[in-house]
This record gives structure tokens, sequence and C-alpha cells, in this order.
């Protein structure tokens, strides 16, 4: 318990840290975003000037970390220039849609990888270890672009799945099982192209750790005593083998809100990824360091819950 | 009960050229008969003991022989009825128990697992016989072991918690390899008297492996001699107390007993070794493959393995002193 409350304001400290260097990065960049209209004739230097004072952009740098402080505690994690509003509600809602995916997938990737991984552990060197290796080697290698072009080429042409954006434009007339059904479908696309993108990874650390554990002599005396072989696979292996993988899931819970980045501009979802690329471009800062802020608290507390989930699986670590 | 005749068991180890671990192995064992087997390390004890429950590595390319259990040929089972053999019928207590217990499981469910692979019955029945069965086996702290987890017991502990696991299901043939090794000398004699209660409780044929002729005689009726996969000498454990044979078993002997001594300690003595080491598995062997090492080599033993001599008492050596 007095780890976790340790835990808590070392995060603390950390979120600080991460808004204090995001800050410095941020007005390292040249420019901002108000650039732009200083370029348009039809816009006098007056007003782009007076308009940069409001949004507080001619303080200087210690002072709007200070002012935008004090609206991170009121809640609001400081203003967006294109949107025009507080930052908080714009990435709360794009929040959802990015974390309705991620999870899915990282669910689906992880209900596909530890039997696949588990299984192949168990018929070490012998075909399908070896196919099962191959086919995730030669995933890992295709790029994350290329797999999503291919996919969207694939639906393109045969016209089963919509090809971008959350919902169906009917979607509001929708009865229940309707908006499941139009949602599974939009869904389909960006998490078959995530999953398709981890599951080597994850096959691969499952594969790993579980054929190291099936070397150990408790493996052996198991078999020995006659425990069935899915108990010993399920009941023994895996959980022994799960250390390494619990931190893995942590670290893929902390990457769950950049991870689909690249997906979800290219499906169009409308997730966290296309606005912070609309943000970095239009130099909408506060909107850039939220997200960012987001993102480190998702690292924070992926990792977090792996400690917690260790500290639940493992006896060892609870003692001490 | 068991009959092992001819057993030779041959491993590949990746890239390298195959050898033979254990050599024309032939022995017996009754029911309820407590044996040992004695030998150095490398002398293919653990192999033998492996290849009874066909557990060996899968680098052990060749096995040959007959193992009969009962009237069961093992060598002839598919997996799934080694499976309800194992455990059920033939159990094994591996080498230290440190590691051979599942780390992140209570150790009352690990011995409750046992039963439940080899009976149709509900959890909560399976754990309440196997905290019946450890008040039973008078563990003092019978209630501790149930609950906690291999790594917060301490050595003796886990072995009794080893050990209540491989007799959970009655077998009619345990077998125990170096299960005192790992321990203290006092914990070392409480096992050894657990294992002599259990002789006497369950009726359980015992193969008892150990490098230790000292341990062997506190536990055994009979010891089989190991010496580079072949089975040297065999007798009753008084008998070979008493009157060893075989060169290596008088070698063995005198490593840990001094003879007409009166026990008191000795210091600056030099102690008794047999001098060199056994042959690796990939050493190639002429003769007897202990003619190295034998304090009484003859000429004959290089030409030669010498054969099985059957003495009276059901005594066996193979040596040309008495005429391999």
């Amino acid at each position: 318990m007095r780890y976790f409350f340790r835990r808590l304001i070392h995060t603390m400290f950390l979120l600080l840290g991460v808004s204090v260097l995001s800050f410095l990065f941020v007005a390292l960049a040249p420019g901002d975003y108000f650039e732009e209209m200083r370029l348009n004739p039809q816009i006098s230097q007056a007003t782009v000037a007076a308009m940069r004072s409001k949004y507080g952009l001619d303080q200087p740098l210690p002072k709007r970390y200070f002012r935008w402080m004090q609206s991170v505690l009121r809640g609001e994690l400081g203003f967006s220039f294109s949107y025009d509003t507080p930052v908080r509600p714009l990435l709360v809602a794009r929040a959802k849609n990015t974390l309705l995916l991620t999870a899915t997938a990282a669910l689906l990737s992880w209900l596909v990888a530890i039997p696949l991984g588990v299984w192949s552990s168990s018929r070490k060197a012998k075909w399908l270890d070896r196919v099962l290796t191959l086919g995730t080697t030669t995933l890992l290698a295709i790029p994350d672009l290329m797999l999503a072009l291919v996919l969207l080429l694939i639906a393109l042409r045969t016209g089963w799945f919509p090809t971008g954006g959350l919902h169906d434009i009917r979607f509001s007339r929708l009865n229940a099982w309707g908006k499941v059904e139009d949602t599974v479908a939009h869904i389909f696309l960006p998490v078959m192209c995530l999953v398709l993108g981890s599951l080597p990874i994850l096959f691969r650390h499952i594969r790993s750790a579980l054929v190291e554990v099936l070397d150990s002599p408790f493996i052996r005396s198991a078999r020995g005593h006659g425990i069935p072989e899915g108990r010993v696979l399920f009941l023994y292996a895996l959980p022994a083998a799960a250390n390494p993988l619990i931190s893995l899931f942590g670290f893929s819970v902390g990457t769950l809100l950049s991870a689909s980045l690249l997906v979800e501009v290219l499906m169009s979802w409308p997730g966290i990824g296309p606005l912070l690329v609309e943000a970095i471009l239009a130099r909408d800062i506060y909107l850039v360091i939220g997200a960012v802020m987001f993102s480190t608290l998702f690292l924070v507390g992926g990792n977090l819950l792996a400690d917690l989930l260790l500290y639940l699986a493992d006896p060892r670590i609870r003692m001490e | 009960m068991l009959q092992v005749r001819g057993l030779t068991v041959r491993y590949r180890p990746e890239g390298r050229a195959e050898v033979a671990a254990v050599n024309q192995v032939d022995f017996s064992i009754a029911s309820g008969e407590a044996v040992g087997l004695l030998g150095e390390s490398g002398c293919g004890k653990t192999t033998l003991a492996l290849s009874l429950l066909r557990l060996l590595p899968a680098t052990a390319c060749e096995v040959r022989g007959s193992i009969f259990f009962g009237k069961t040929e093992l060598l002839g089972l598919g997996e799934s009825e080694l499976r309800r053999l194992r455990g059920a019928k033939i159990s094994m207590i591996f080498q230290e128990p440190e590691i051979s217990l599942n780390p992140v499981m209570r150790v009352g469910e690990q011995i409750a697992e046992v039963i439940r692979a080899h009976h149709p019955k509900g959890r909560q029945q399976c754990l309440d016989e196997v905290r019946a069965l450890l008040d039973q086996l008078g563990f003092s702290d019978a209630h501790r072991i149930f609950n906690a987890y291999p790594h917060q017991l301490s050595g003796g502990q886990r072995q009794r918690a080893v050990i209540a696991q491989a007799i959970v299901c009655k077998p009619s043939l345990v077998i125990a390899d170096e299960p005192t090794t790992a321990l203290d000398p006092t914990v070392q004699s409480e096992i050894l008297a657990l294992f002599n209660d259990l002789k006497a409780r369950f009726q359980t044929a015992f193969l008892f492996i150990s490098h230790s002729p000292a341990i062997l005689a506190k536990v055994v009726d009979r010891i089989l001699v190991m010496y580079a996969g072949r089975i040297v000498e065999e007798a009753e454990t008084t008998q070979i107390l008493r009157h060893p044979l075989h060169p290596y078993t008088v070698g063995l002997l005198r490593c840990v007993f001094e003879l007409g001594d009166e026990g008191a300690f000795r210091p600056r003595r030099v102690l008794p070794s047999i001098p060199g080491n056994p042959p690796g598995p990939t050493d190639l062997i002429h003769g007897c493959p202990f003619e190295p090492r034998c304090p009484e080599r003859m000429e004959d033993c290089t030409a030669r393995e010498p054969r099985e001599v059957k003495l009276e008492d059901s005594r066996g050596v193979r040596c040309f002193k008495y005429g391999g």
C-alpha cells in the first residue's frame, strides 16, 4: 500500500517533468499558430499581435507555463487555438475512440497470441512451431503502413468492410443491435491492422518465455506425476512464465494511445492520432502538449497496472 | 513387480555422436521392496530412473530392452497410458526439491493436482485428502506446508511436500532420485526416517538413488552398484556392507566407512578416494570400464568386458576376480 502511495507521488513528479520538457520543446520549434496569418496581406500585423497577446503567446515562457498550469488545475489542460475550446473535452472525446480501437485490438491480439504461443512452445521445433514462427517473422517484417494499405485495398475491392470512419451516416437511426453491428464493421479493419502488427511480437515473447519455463525441473516433475499436458501448459507453465509477459502487457497498455496513430490516420478513425497530426501541423501547441500528457499518463498507468498485476500474480513478489 | 531386462539408453546430443548412458541393465524390484542404486555422478543413475517413467529428454534417441511393470511393458505404452501410469502407479521424487515444485501455486494445491490428474474428484475433496495425508504423515507443520508457496518453506519442508506429492496416489513404486542430497544432515535423517516409515506403512516399493552408501544403508534392503551405465554389483545391503566384491564397491565404501575404527576424529588423515573419474559418455571403453581406476586390475581386464557372475544369496558381480 505504501509502495503504491510512493508510486503515486513519483508519478506526479514525472508528469510535472514531462510537462516542463514538452513545453520547452514546443517552444523551441519555430513559428506559432498565428505565423500563417502574418503572411496573409489581408490581416493587419496589429490584428495578429492582438490575437497573440490575447492567447498569451507574447508572454515569456515561464509565465506561459504558469498560466497553462493554472488551466490544468482548472481541468481544462490549456486552450486549443484551432478549435477555440479548452483542450480537455477535445482530447477526451477522441481518446474514447482511440481507446475503443486499441483496447479491442490489444485484447484480441493477447487472446490470439497466448494460445498460439503456448501451443507453439509445447511443440517446440516440430513443424507447427516452425510454421508459426516463420509466419510471425514474415508478419513482423511487413511494415504497418503496408499492412494497412493492403487491408484497405482488400476492403475496397471486396466491399466487405467500410474503409473509414467510426459510424455509418445512418448510425443515429439504427436500433441498438444495428449500432453494435455498424461499429464492429467499422472497427474491423483498423483492429485487424493493429492485431496483425502486434501479434508477432506478443507471440514471440510468449513463446520464448514458455519455452524457457517448460525446460525447468518443476515442469518435468509435474509431467512425472501424470498431470495432463493441458494443465501443465496453462496451470503450471503459463503462470510461471507470466512475469515478463505482464511487464509486456503493462508496456502495451502504456503505448495504447500512440500505437494506433498511423492506423487512425490511414483509416480515418476519429481518434487522438489524426487530432495530434493536425495539431502539430497547425502549431496548436496546447493541444499537442495535452496529447503528450495523455500519453504519458497512459504509460505510467500501464506500468502501475503491470506492477499491480505482478503483485497479484506472483507470491514471491507479494512477500517483499 | 518391476522387471528390467537388457535396458539400453542411448543419447544423441546435438551435433555429437551417439552415446550409451545405460548399457544392458538387468534388475528387478519386488513389491514392497526398497532397492538402492549406488554410483558416482554421471554413471547413468538418473537416466535409468527417468527411463522407467519414460521421461527421458528428447535427445535420448534409442531405448532398447524391456521394462515390465506387473504385466505391462512400459516401453510399449502410448503417451496417454503413460500419463495415467505416472504418479498413480509409479511416481518419482526428483533431485533438488528446491526447484521441482511450481513456484506460483500453493503446495497443498499442487499435491491435490496429482490426485485430480488420476481421479475424477472435485477440487475440495482433493484438498481434504491432501490435508488428511499430511496429518497422517505426522508433519508437525502440516497446516503451514499446505498453505504455503514453495519459496516460503525450508528445504526439509519442501522435500516433505515433494514426497507427499509422490505418494498421494498410493503408487506401488516410488523412485527417489538423490532425495536427501540437497539437505543438511539433521534434515537428511528426518527424511530418511520418513522413508522408512512410508515403507512400513504403505507397502510401497522404493528405488532409492544415491551416491552415498551411508544413506542407502539406512533405508534399502538391496543395493545395485552402477558404473559407466552398467550394474557392476548387486547384493543385499547387509552383505554388501560386510563383504563387498567389486573393487569399485570397495572403493566407494572406503570413502565413507572406516573399517574397524572407533569413529573418533582423526585430523590430517588422508581421506581415501577412488583415483580418477568415471569415463565420460563419449570415452571409448575397452574391456572393463572400471579398469583404468581399478587397484586390482589384471591382464584380462582390457581384453573384454566381464560377464555377470551369479553367486549364492542372489548376489551378482561383474568382475574377472570372480570369474567374469
